[in-house]
């Protein structure tokens, strides 16, 4: 099935996905930190965008027009769907937005919310190592408060 | 530290003429001075609780990151400061993070395949994680008054350890 966007449903294991850097504090010059990759807690998921770091341009569209209304992008964090998977987690394609998806199947504990989290670190920290370097760029957000 | 260059910046004798701009120029010259100080009285500790207090003010409105964040608790924050201040001195300092549900992130990474995660928020148990090349996982730990545990820092000084034995290689 092919989505609007025109791209398929399934998001194969070769595939880029884009999870746009919000927070300096969330990559160094030499890596990505976990930080970037944990789920909102509002709905335990990980928004990314179906992209790579090519054309950059395209790239960078897509993060203003999606995220960056109202706070400046510092870059992108970009991983091979393969390398979700290999944390034991899902990536599944969600638009609207065009190219929007989400990393799925974080647990979380509701017996033990603190044991929840170490094992959405050590998830998060192991996509975060398959980034490898930031994609460095900046774009500034398009409206003010 | 992004004020604190713009400071510097600003605080260069210049050949300003107009009554506020020497005005700028004396006040960031006053907080050079005192970073310079703070840095000189406290080492490189005072510099990251200064990066802290800077995500700290990043990220203390909901929806923060643009992906519906909730913002930073503040007794994450003081936590994490009083974590920071406590560290022995022979414990790397880490790198600071602030995560989507509010927490703290103390982050050591030394190189690209080793990280050691820990998660400072609410609680007085902290999430931490590793991956260490194909070595990894996770667990709770409880604060040790007021301290990392020693769980923790046995890890962190682990992971030290072995970039020292590996720069030295």
């Amino acid at each position: 099935m092919m989505l609007s966007s025109g791209l398929p449903e399934h998001v194969a294991d070769e595939e880029d996905v884009a999870r746009f850097l919000t927070s300096s504090g969330h990559y160094n010059s030499t890596a990505v930190k976990p930080a970037a990759f944990m789920p909102n807690p509002r709905n335990g998921e990980t928004s990314v965008f179906r992209h790579g770091s090519e054309p950059l341009e395209e790239l960078k569209a897509i993060a203003q027009a999606e995220v960056g209304a109202e706070r400046r992008i510092h870059g992108a964090a970009i991983v091979k769907a393969e390398a979700v998977r290999e944390a034991r987690l899902e990536v599944r394609s969600k638009e609207p937005p065009p190219r929007h998806a989400d990393i799925i199947g974080w647990k979380w504990s509701i017996e033990d919310p603190e044991f929840g989290k170490a094992e959405q670190k050590e998830l998060a920290a192991l996509i975060a190592q398959n980034a490898g370097l930031p994609l460095r760029f900046s774009v500034e957000p398009s409206a003010t408060n | 530290m992004a004020g604190y260059t713009v400071a510097t910046a600003l605080a260069r004798p210049r050949s300003a003429v107009s009554a506020e701009a020497e005005a700028v120029r004396f006040n960031a010259a006053v907080v050079v001075e005192q970073v310079q100080r703070s840095v000189a009285l406290f080492g490189p500790q005072a510099v990251l609780i200064s990066r802290l207090l800077e995500l700290g003010e990043e990220c203390r409105k909901p929806n923060w990151d643009g992906y519906g964040a909730e913002p930073v608790q503040p007794r994450a924050l003081r936590c994490a400061e009083d974590l920071i201040a406590s560290l022995p001195e022979d414990v790397p300092l880490p790198e600071c993070a602030i995560e989507p549900d509010g927490c703290v992130s103390l982050d050591w990474m030394p190189g690209p395949n080793r990280t050691l995660t820990v998660s400072v928020g609410g609680s007085d148990r902290l999430a931490y994680a590793w991956v260490d090349g194909t070595d990894r996982g996770h667990a709770v730990a409880k604060l040790s008054d007021g301290q990392l545990p020693p769980r923790i820092l046995a890890e962190i000084r682990r992971f030290s350890r072995h970039d020292a034995f590996l720069r030295a290689a």
